[in-house]
């Protein structure tokens, strides 16, 4: 459904994509995850034609993107990073005026807005101008106008920053919606948790560039950190921390929350062999719980930055 | 249905401005309520027509015909002195190697009566002959602006209000360039046409700005009881010119990148003051000034021109600027349209 070859995207000196690429495919939920600045809205302003750029090829629905190309525009739906609304106009009017941009029939845009009313759950607030709403209700009124013209692809950028957690989850739910009928949808965000709820795939961008994609699963298997282990003792012994690295495959031991995190490398056995161990040694444990490699970590190991919300 | 749609969305948006409101309704008329009562009389504005009195046969007889506002009688000077002791007629021309003015008392008529032949007697000292020049052209205006300065006022800010649709213009046209708003970005991603959205805008504006201005006319006739247009479709016609220039001028500066609308409109009201102060908005003797020493600059300021032809064809019935004006405005505008039409062209940015 979209395909990004090699795009390069200059800002004066500023390389903002560097030979970036991905491809979505239709009806799937793709993140584009990555800290600010990476340049997740800048790929989006390229999907969309608004931004040249200096090298590479874009497809949407299999044609070349072109600002002249007004039939893929009019399948593509946008919700902005930033509110795009007038403070003038109602929620009624916000929706219908964008709506309006893409569906001329007069009846079947009132319907669809409804719908979009519905959907965004601001049927109480719709005589409301933006200021009188909170920053979480602003947001899904920006969300209401990019889709209402029910769009085959969605590209929402950063839809849930500043958002209350009750709207967040409102939000997540919707787009979960909007996938079961059918919307393929492009989501950028730098919060890796709900990027993993949510997404079917992943892009994992930093400076420009991919530098990882796929499933959860199989991101997970592109590192080396696989598993981490975290082990809580009865008795508190300086020696347990310089015991538990003579373990082949442990990568460092850390300490969190009073208990001890075991980082392995990559290989089948290591909580068998790990309780075999402490048995051998004679260690008493209250807790152990193995937890695979989050988001944070591929993240982490693949750039040797922290990206933290 | 389309662009009516649009056309609609954009009246309301700048119907819940306060500052169209405020900068176009409550602000000119509040001027005029300052106008009228920092000056006199304002009652009637427009010149009557001045009765004289000229010796049979004088050699000016001919040229003193072809201003409007002078009825000329042809009589001898006892008689004459008669009619204006009785206050039938204003002035006596008479002395045929010397231009002289007889008058019995003095006033407003007489003042301008007065100018008329200083003005004669400079061209033909000059070496034209009487007969050969355009009076109406260009000899009256600055001396009968001296005798009623008030009316300048009103033109002058007619001549503003008229360019106002320039505010709204410039808010639109950026609400459509991905590289100026947020909006923008939606606009550019949607297939809607830019050149509809294009006109719309500029109807919009008209729309709005054409009744703001009738408003305001309406309200000088009204409560100011005042006539100042004895031409009144021609007025209007010009009125209506100047307002395609003021959104042209909005457009061409809303489309300047990378300064915030906000910014955009102090400069707007800046420029437009300073064209206004040029124009004359407060007080004529800038006007003089400026006439004086750097005539271009009221030659090519749309306001001064405005001002100006609406106080020629109103107040001395002297339509000879009249096209020239019109097709100042018109060009003005033209030109601004065509610069916006270019730019908007565009589709892509390198930067937004
Ligand atoms: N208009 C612009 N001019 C110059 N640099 C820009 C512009 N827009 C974005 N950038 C830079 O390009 C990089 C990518 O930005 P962006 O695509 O907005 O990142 P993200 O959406 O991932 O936060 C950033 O370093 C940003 O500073
Ligand atoms: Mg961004």
């Amino acid at each position: 459904m979209i395909r990004m070859e090699n795009v390069v995207k200059r800002y004066n000196e500023l390389i903002a994509l560097d030979h970036f690429s991905f491809a979505a495919k239709e009806g799937e939920i793709i993140g584009l995850l990555g800290p600010n600045g990476c340049g997740k809205t800048t790929a989006i302003n390229c999907m969309l034609s608004l931004l040249t750029f200096d090298k590479g090829e874009i497809e949407i629905f299999g044609q070349q993107v072109h600002p002249n190309n007004n039939a893929v525009k009019s399948r593509i739906g946008i919700v902005p990073q930033e509110l795009a609304i007038f403070d003038k106009l109602n929620v009624y009017e916000n929706i219908d005026f964008y709506c309006g941009l893409y569906v001329t029939d007069r009846k079947k845009r009132k319907a669809l807005v409804e719908e979009a009313i519905e959907f965004v759950d601001l049927g109480k607030y719709r005589k409301f101008v933006p200021k009188k709403l909170s920053g979480g209700l602003k947001r899904r009124l920006n969300i209401a106008c990019g889709i209402a013209h029910k769009p085959a692809l969605l590209f929402m950028d950063e839809p849930t920053v500043a958002v209350d957690a009750q709207s967040r989850n409102f939000i997540l739910e919707g787009i979960r919606k909007m996938k079961a009928q059918g919307t393929t949808i492009i989501y950028t965000t730098h919060y890796l948790e709900e990027a993993e709820q949510l997404c079917d795939r992943m892009v994992i961008m930093d400076s420009g560039r991919n530098i990882a994609s796929g499933t959860v699963h199989e991101l997970q298997n592109t590192i080396s950190t696989q598993e981490r282990i975290e082990v809580g003792f009865i008795t508190e012994d300086q020696t347990i921390e310089a015991q538990l690295e003579e373990l082949p495959h442990v990568v460092k031991v850390t300490k969190r929350n009073g208990n001890y995190l075991i980082h392995f490398e990559k290989q089948e056995n290591n909580l068998p062999d790990l309780i075999k161990f402490m048995e051998s040694r004679g260690m008493s444990y209250t807790e152990l719980s193995s937890e695979r490699s989050t988001l944070s970590d591929i993240f982490l190991e693949l750039t040797g930055k922290e990206l933290r919300d | 249905m389309v662009i009516l749609r649009m056309i609609r969305y954009l009246i309301s948006i700048n119907f819940k401005d306060f500052g169209y409101w405020f900068w176009t309704l409550c602000y000119p008329l509040l001027m005029c309520g300052l106008f009228t009562m920092t000056t006199s009389s304002m009652g009637g504005t427009e010149i009557e027509d001045i009765e004289v009195g000229i010796e049979p046969g004088h050699p000016v007889t001919e040229v003193l015909g072809t201003i409007d506002f002078i009825v000329l009688t042809e009589l001898g000077e006892s008689e004459a002195v008669d009619r204006m002791k009785a206050g039938e007629m204003a002035g006596y021309v008479h002395g045929s190697t010397e231009l002289e003015l007889l008058v019995t008392e003095t006033g407003i008529n007489q003042t301008i009566l007065q100018s008329v032949l200083d003005q004669i007697r400079n061209v033909s000292a000059s070496g034209i002959p009487f007969q050969n020049f355009d009076y109406d052209q260009e000899y009256i205006i600055p001396n009968s602006q001296n005798a009623e300065p008030e009316t300048v006022l009103f033109y002058a800010l007619i001549s503003m209000i008229s360019i106002y649709g320039m505010f709204s213009a410039i808010e639109f046209v950026s609400t459509v360039q991905p590289n100026l708003s947020l909006m923008g970005a939606r606009f550019s991603a949607s297939p809607y046409s830019k050149y509809k959205f294009l006109f719309s805008s500029v109807a919009s504006s008209l729309l709005l700005n054409v009744l703001s201005n009738t408003v305001v006319l309406s309200a000088i006739a009204i409560f100011y009881q005042m006539s100042l247009f004895t031409e009144l479709w021609s007025t209007l016609l010009l009125i209506f010119i100047a307002n395609m220039t003021g959104i042209g001028l909005g457009l061409f500066i809303g489309l300047i990148p990378g300064i915030n609308a906000n910014i955009k409109t102090t400069f707007a009201v800046i420029f437009m003051i300073t064209l206004s102060f040029l124009a004359g908005l407060m007080g004529p003797e800038i006007r003089t000034i400026i006439g004086e020493n750097m005539p271009w600059l009221n030659t090519l300021n749309p306001l001064a021109r405005m001002t100006d032809t609406m106080y020629r064809i109103n107040f001395l019935g002297n339509y000879s600027d009249y096209l020239p004006t019109i097709g100042l405005l018109l060009a003005y505008a033209l030109l601004l349209f065509g610069v916006t039409l270019l730019v908007l062209r565009r589709k892509q940015y390198d930067s937004i």
